[in-house]
């Protein structure tokens, strides 16, 4: 039996009590004022709160399996590691909750209000989202294997290393979404808006994504073997790197696309080119034109190397105190395991990492390139001298930077 | 003299950052200086200059925040110069010369569209934890086995 009845609740509620560890399960709760209040390790399964208004209180670590709370204001409310599996969440406000860590399998979400609400490392293994509003949301690491997300909202939401395997997104819209490195495989997204979306190294393999509209999103490193594209909108979608069957592209919608491996437009492909290019990167990778790998387990010290114009240099191994010079229009790939410790790179190149870059004490450790981007996963240690026209910068969500940014000429 | 001040407040119909939510706007035309703290988040389609407190704020590409601002999270378009802390910030537009952010997470797009690009003047950006080596290079090959020492004085018994 719980500890408290409806009444003493409401009586305690007006007084600011703590109900922090207390049992009460399977009470009625519904529509009362409750908000601002601490409910942290409550025992709470198969409790009534539809339309209570729980804004701003503290229910973390709380236990609230098939607990009722359709159309409850939870706005700002403090979830994290709280057990939500197969809760009735319909229609509930949930805007800037904190989700983290909480276990919702199985749960219903669907038409509620999560904007800006943080999921990280979240269970939703086959919740019911469908309608919800996600957007700006951080399911960062979260788990929505097989979750339904049809029609949801997901504008500029970050997924990146999030786990969406078989999980339905039909007509949903994730315009600017943050989905770097995501796992959607076997994913249905029929009619889905992916337009800006950051697809870099998202594994697409096997989904539909027949309708798609995948304008600007950029697809750099991308797996998209055995996806269907039936009519999938990509113009202006930046495909460096992708893998998939030139084939799959036959019936696609594209005005043209960006081949550059900055994602700067400076590669723009159509028709023929585009089949072209991707024959060209399926078979990139062995004995080939201007491409150097350094491979993991190798290490170069104190050396010197000069790579020539529009060069491609990928890195997967340690150099230190190495001084590196890319001619013009080269590009440096530090791949995810590779360390620059101690490095400079000079040249009107284009600097990717994915690693770990340190400069040399003497610094900058960058000069001069053309462009600087760091991944999700990607680290710099370093000072950056600017080319005349200005470098251009892309920096995902997720890397991690200590980097002063210089003018031209201007190093000290 | 600091003032606090603060512009139209309206329900929401005008651009981001959340437009179901009460929020701050300063207009195009309009400049404030001084200090400004809000509970709401505010766009800045106008100048601000001073020092900046609060949940959220988006500047638009006709709009400059320069001073000091501490906010959760601040998305830019248009001009920011100075000293600025947040949660996460999103840019795009220009960060003006001695400026520094300190955030744990940024993020900025290569883009073919010269509006949604980023552009740096000299600048110090301090972005998530201390940035350290991946994981997973194999350790490097044992050293070879050194020459035991040679005795101090050889030939001493």
């Amino acid at each position: 039996m719980a500890d408290y009845t409806r009444e003493q609740v409401i009586a305690g509620a007006k007084q600011k009590v703590s109900f922090d560890r207390l049992d009460l399960r399977a009470l009625d709760l519904s529509g009362i004022a409750l908000e601002a209040l601490s409910f942290r390790r409550a025992e709470l399964d198969g409790t009534n709160f539809q339309k209570t208004k729980l804004k701003g209180s503290n229910l973390s670590h709380s236990s609230l399996r098939e607990s009722f709370l359709v159309e409850a204001d939870l706005s700002g409310v403090n979830f994290e590691k709280a057990d939500l599996e197969s809760c009735n969440l319909k229609g509930a406000n949930l805007a800037g909750a904190n989700l983290a860590r909480a276990n919702l399998g199985g749960a219903t979400l669907e038409g509620a209000n999560l904007k800006g609400a943080n999921l990280g490392f979240a269970q939703l293994d086959g919740a019911n989202l469908g309608g919800a509003d996600l957007s700006e949301c951080n399911l960062s690491h979260a788990d929505l294997t097989e979750a339904y997300l049809g029609g949801a909202k997901m504008l500029a939401t970050n997924f990146s290393g999030a786990t969406l395997v078989k999980v339905n997104l039909e007509e949903a819209d994730l315009s600017d979404a943050i989905l770097a490195e995501a796992s959607l495989s076997e994913a249905t997204a029929v009619g889905a808006k992916f337009v800006g979306a950051y697809l870099t190294r998202a594994d697409l393999s096997k989904a539909d994504l027949n309708g798609a509209i995948l304008a600007r999103a950029d697809l750099r490193g991308a797996n998209l073997k055995g996806a269907k594209l039936d009519k999938a909108e990509l113009t202006a979608a930046i495909i460096h790197g992708i893998q998939v069957d030139p084939a799959q592209l036959d019936t696609i919608v594209a005005d043209w696309v960006d081949g550059s491996a900055g994602g700067d437009g400076s590669q723009r492909l159509s028709g023929r080119e585009l089949v072209d290019f991707l024959s060209g990167n399926t078979n990139r990778g062995g004995a080939g034109s201007g491409r150097r790998y350094f491979g993991k387990g190798d290490i170069m010290r104190d050396a010197t190397l000069v790579f020539g114009d529009n060069a491609y240099v990928e890195i997967e191994s340690i150099f230190e105190k190495c001084a590196i010079t890319l001619g013009n229009g080269a590009e440096l790939v530090v791949a995810r395991e590779g360390i620059l410790r101690n490095c400079s790179v000079s040249g009107a190149g284009r600097v990717t990492v994915h690693g770990f870059f340190s400069e040399t004490e003497s610094g900058p450790g960058l000069v001069g390139p053309r462009q600087l981007f760091v991944s999700s996963k990607g680290s710099i240690i370093s000072k950056v001298q600017q080319t005349a026209q200005a470098t251009k910068f892309g920096f995902e969500p997720g890397c991690r930077l200590r980097l002063t940014i210089l003018e031209a000429n201007n190093a000290k | 003299m600091d003032t606090n001040v603060a512009s139209n407040t309206d329900r929401g119909e005008q651009a981001a950052p959340n437009k179901e939510t009460r929020h701050t706007v300063i207009e195009e035309g309009t400049e404030i200086s001084g200090k400004l703290k809000s509970g709401v988040p505010l766009v800045i389609k106008g100048k601000l200059d001073g020092e900046l407190d609060a949940p959220a704020v988006a500047v638009a590409a006709s709009g400059a925040l320069t001073g000091k601002a501490k906010v959760g999270k601040l998305v830019s378009e248009g001009l920011l110069s100075g000293q600025f802390e947040a949660d996460s910030v999103r840019l795009a537009g220009k960060v003006g010369n001695k400026s520094s952010i300190k955030t744990r997470s940024l993020e900025a797009r290569l883009t073919a569209d010269k509006g949604l690009e980023v552009t740096f003047g000299e600048c110090v950006l301090t972005v998530g934890d201390e940035p350290s080596e991946p994981k997973g290079q194999p350790p490097p090959p044992a050293a070879a086995k050194t020459e035991p020492a040679a005795p101090k004085n050889p030939g001493k018994k």
